[in-house]
């Protein structure tokens, strides 16, 4: 069921989004070569509490973080541990916070230290279609509308769009109807309605669009060993267009 | 975080729920997918059984949070043909749903 949420409710949202906006803008000061995936955990899960919010991956699932930490070929989910982060990585951390029974979730993908011009060029085309997908959240568009526009633009470029996960609904819930997926074709699917509040996120592999899950049943990887990026945010749809809650 | 989409939930012996056609509502249990997994095959141990199940669609199911365990395991010991339709239905009722 798709639930539609009234000004004020978004507001409430945007509380949450901001929490969340503020914990990778933390994040972006903090990852540099050397730093352990778990330091950053801590640093993220201690940095939303004194918010006053709950860190919404801890336990969802058996989830065992706050953060989602995916470096390189890791697609999502990747589970923060001892693994140090190299000069040339690129690491996607993905965040989530509840604030007042309302959810936030979003996520970047950093580059640590100087990368290749081939990686910040996959970092710039994802965000890039995370910016022109989200930009089509009006009403009346269509699920359809955005997905295609994901896809265009990762697979012109010539990288492959993640199929097997995709965004998703937000509100009470971290995953609530509909699901918003990376791929498909313009002019179909659900129509859009103001109220609606989506969590958009383009996973863009280098390689393939194909990913496998690794044996702790959590992390994402792609199948080629390719890197791979994860933009993502939290997005009402008003009447005045898209309003992006995870922003600061 | 990602949500997992529906060809990657639906595992056999998965509870589903048609949403669209002639069978809107109907409750029903994965026993196979093809390669792709955009094409399940359903049991409801009424109608449709191991001989003959429902193909249809993935995007015309609803994926209910159930997983029939001992349907999988029969499923996974091959003795496909010897599940009568009274045992699938069983399964269902099982599943605490309104059927």
């Amino acid at each position: 069921m798709i639930s539609i949420k009234n000004p004020g409710e978004i507001k409430l949202m945007r509380k949450a989004g901001f929490i969340v906006a503020e914990t990778l803008a933390l994040m972006g000061e903090l990852i540099k070569p050397g730093i352990t995936t778990k330091e950053l955990d801590v640093a993220a899960e201690s940095f939303i509490r004194k918010k006053g919010a709950r860190p919404l991956f801890l336990g969802y699932g058996g989830f065992p973080a706050t953060l989602c930490v995916s470096v390189n070929e890791q697609v999502i989910h990747g589970i923060p541990g001892n693994r140090e982060l190299l000069e040339g990585d690129i690491v996607s951390i993905d965040v989530g916070a509840e604030k007042d029974g309302w959810c936030g979730d979003a996520a970047k993908t950093f580059p640590v230290g100087k990368v290749s011009p081939e990686y910040l060029r996959l970092l710039e085309i994802t965000e890039t279609c995370l910016m022109e997908g989200l930009a089509l959240a009006t009403s009346q568009k269509r699920l359809g509308d955005i997905a295609h526009r994901v896809q265009s633009i990762a697979e012109d470029a010539g990288y492959g769009v993640v199929r097997d996960y995709t965004g998703h609904g937000i509100g009470k819930q971290m995953h609530e109807d509909p699901s918003v997926p990376n791929y498909g074709n313009s002019g179909r699917g659900l129509r859009l309605s103001k109220g609606m509040t989506l969590a958009i996120e383009p996973m863009v592999n280098m390689g393939t669009h194909k990913v496998k899950t690794l044996a702790d049943g959590w992390t994402v990887v792609t199948e080629d060993g390719l890197p791979s990026a994860h933009f993502e945010h939290s997005v009402a749809i008003t009447s005045n267009g898209p309003t992006i809650l995870t922003i600061l | 975080m990602s949500y997992v989409s529906k060809e990657q939930a639906v595992v056999i012996g998965q509870l589903v729920r048609s949403i669209a056609g002639r069978d809107h509502n109907h409750y029903y249990l994965v026993c196979g997918m093809d390669k792709e997994g955009r094409l399940l095959y359903l049991v409801d141990g009424i109608k449709r059984g191991m001989n003959n199940p429902k193909p249809k669609n993935i995007a015309h199911i609803q994926v209910v949070n159930k997983v029939s365990q001992q349907l999988a395991e029969k499923i996974a010991g091959q003795s496909l043909s010897a599940i009568p339709l009274e045992e699938i239905r069983r399964y269902i009722m099982q599943m605490d749903i309104d059927v």
